[in-house]
């Protein structure tokens, strides 16, 4: 029953358009994120050895990371409201009325698929910035790779969260503009309206940020960046599943009263 | 002049309008909350160290919050005939569709503008009185003094509107119009920052959120990048109305609906 569930909600989910719009959209950001670095490195390589010392540059994983981020936000909240939009959230409870296992196999589907493309990008962003570089002493570019692959993972997983998380609010406003914007910010504008808050409220609550949580949950700092890093890794991790699960259990109590 | 009146009564009886002015609502009161803080983080320091107290103005939430409102507005005046159909009902009574489409443009802007407007202005005049006559270089400009940048704030959210506007006659969805207009908002500006010097100065002035700042910056305003003047920034500024509104327009003519 949940497995014929959780196939049917595959089935739809890589059968629409907006899917692949979507997944092309953070697949040409992280390209651009790889370019930027091409560019970085050949600047790099006509600077004189003074001027290279001063060369800072973001790590590219993360960048494309932030983007799959909203990237799967959106297609979190479009796999619901596309239903209620179309009508076919009445056919898809016709057929399927149970409605608990209905929104768990939405849900599976959908942070599964994004957990997954989220590992993809963050990972190969990291190795393909890691192979453009070389062995050039690129500041914050020579650590082992091996040290940085958890917080690598810990922002993989975060696309995870950010799907999760749309699809839970999307569930619960049933608008498509709601769930994006609701998202929008928190991705982008609580982090900045923190960073207006005097010492130690700026650090203590832009730590709780999306984008601040995977570095904490695996015990990295936050070090040139607007977020903070006030928590313990078993904390932010906790913070992190809040985020994911939250939304989803409270839209699931919904699901189960209202009328579609 | 019906087209008009008919996309105004549509606009304001539609319930996400509500809910969008409501978002402003909201962001105008943590304006004043934010002055609010202000004042008291200010009563809170040693005489000493109050001159020294830089703090964002009070209008800084808004400035935050007004843009993604104004785009939804916008993105939603058009998307939203798409999603249920009723675009061909509304085709079959304007049938000149440049006439529908530049109706629905007058009445989006028609809104923002004033709307913008109020709000800043509101969140700028309470948040002077709130913070009254402690001397915080952000809020020391009289409102009078402020109007070029008020009006530049409205403008600049009225023009955003319309590119949310446009950006929803071409993809026709909302998610992708939304997240169209954010990209541009919130994506360009720390990947133009990556580019090397000097082109990503040059790229980051061109940026829809770096316009106002060059038109009329807030009062003790940090500054500093400016490359346009302030005319050039409205010109700029114009530019993406204009293009939102031609590649809107042409696809919202020439398109099947």
């Amino acid at each position: 029953m949940m497995l014929d569930a959780v196939a049917a909600e595959w089935l739809k989910l890589r059968t629409v358009r907006s899917t692949y719009i979507i997944a092309g959209v953070a697949v040409v950001f992280a390209i651009l994120a790889l370019l930027l670095t091409v560019q970085v490195v050949s600047v790099w390589d006509g600077m004189p050895a003074e001027r290279r010392a001063r060369v800072r540059m973001a790590e590219p994983a993360i960048l494309a990371g932030w983007i799959a981020g909203l990237c799967a936000a959106v297609l979190g909240a479009v796999a619901v409201t596309s239903e209620y939009r179309s009508g076919m959230i009445r056919t898809t409870l016709t057929v399927m009325q149970r409605r608990a296992p209905l929104l768990a196999a939405k849900a599976i589907v959908v942070g599964g698929a994004a957990l997954a493309a989220g590992l993809m990008i963050t990972f190969s962003v990291f190795l393909g910035t890691r192979l453009i570089i070389g062995d050039r002493p690129i500041t914050g570019f020579q650590t082992a790779i091996s040290a940085e692959l958890p917080g690598i993972a810990a922002r993989g997983c975060l696309v995870g969260v950010y799907a999760l998380l749309a699809f839970g609010l999307a569930a619960l406003l049933r608008s498509t503009a709601g769930a994006i914007v609701t998202v929008v910010l928190l991705w982008y504008i609580v982090p900045i309206a923190t960073g207006f808050l005097p010492a130690p409220w700026d650090e203590r609550l832009s730590s709780f940020t999306l984008d601040a949580l995977p570095e904490q949950a695996v015990g990295m700092d936050n070090a040139d960046s607007v977020y903070g890093a006030v928590l313990p890794p078993p904390a932010a991790a906790a913070v992190m599943l809040a985020y994911a699960l939250l939304p989803p259990a409270a839209a699931m109590l919904a699901f189960r009263r209202r009328d579609a | 002049m019906d087209a008009l009146a008919a996309e105004w009564h549509k606009l304001r009886s539609v319930k996400s309008t509500a809910w969008t002015l409501a978002a402003l609502a909201g962001s105008v009161l943590l304006c004043f909350l934010w002055s609010w803080f202000v004042a008291r983080h200010w009563d809170g320091r040693p005489p000493g160290e109050r001159a020294s107290m830089r703090a964002a103005p009070a209008e800084q939430p808004l400035v935050l919050a007004l843009p993604v409102c104004a785009a939804v507005l916008g993105a939603l005046a058009i998307t939203s005939e798409y999603a249920t159909g009723m675009i061909r009902t509304s085709m079959a009574t304007v049938p000149a569709r440049p006439r529908l489409f530049a109706a629905k443009a007058v009445v989006v802007a028609g809104v923002v503008l004033p709307a913008g407007l109020a709000s800043v202005t509101a969140a700028v005049t309470v948040g002077r009185a709130i913070v009254g006559g402690r001397a915080v270089p952000s809020f020391a400009e009289p409102v009078t003094g402020q109007v070029p940048h008020l009006l530049g704030l409205a403008v600049w959210a009225a023009v955003i509107a319309l590119v949310g506007y446009g950006a929803g006659a071409v993809l026709r969805s909302t998610a992708g119009a939304i997240t169209a207009v954010v990209v541009l908002l919130m994506v360009l500006p720390p990947l133009a920052d990556l580019l090397p010097g000097p082109w990503d100065a040059r790229a980051g002035s061109v940026l829809l959120t770096r316009l106002p700042d060059q038109i009329a910056a807030a009062p003790a305003a940090p500054g500093g990048a400016e490359l346009l003047s302030p005319t050039g920034a409205v010109a700029v500024l114009l530019l993406y109305a204009a293009v939102a509104l031609a590649a809107g327009a042409f696809s919202f003519v020439r398109r099947d609906s």
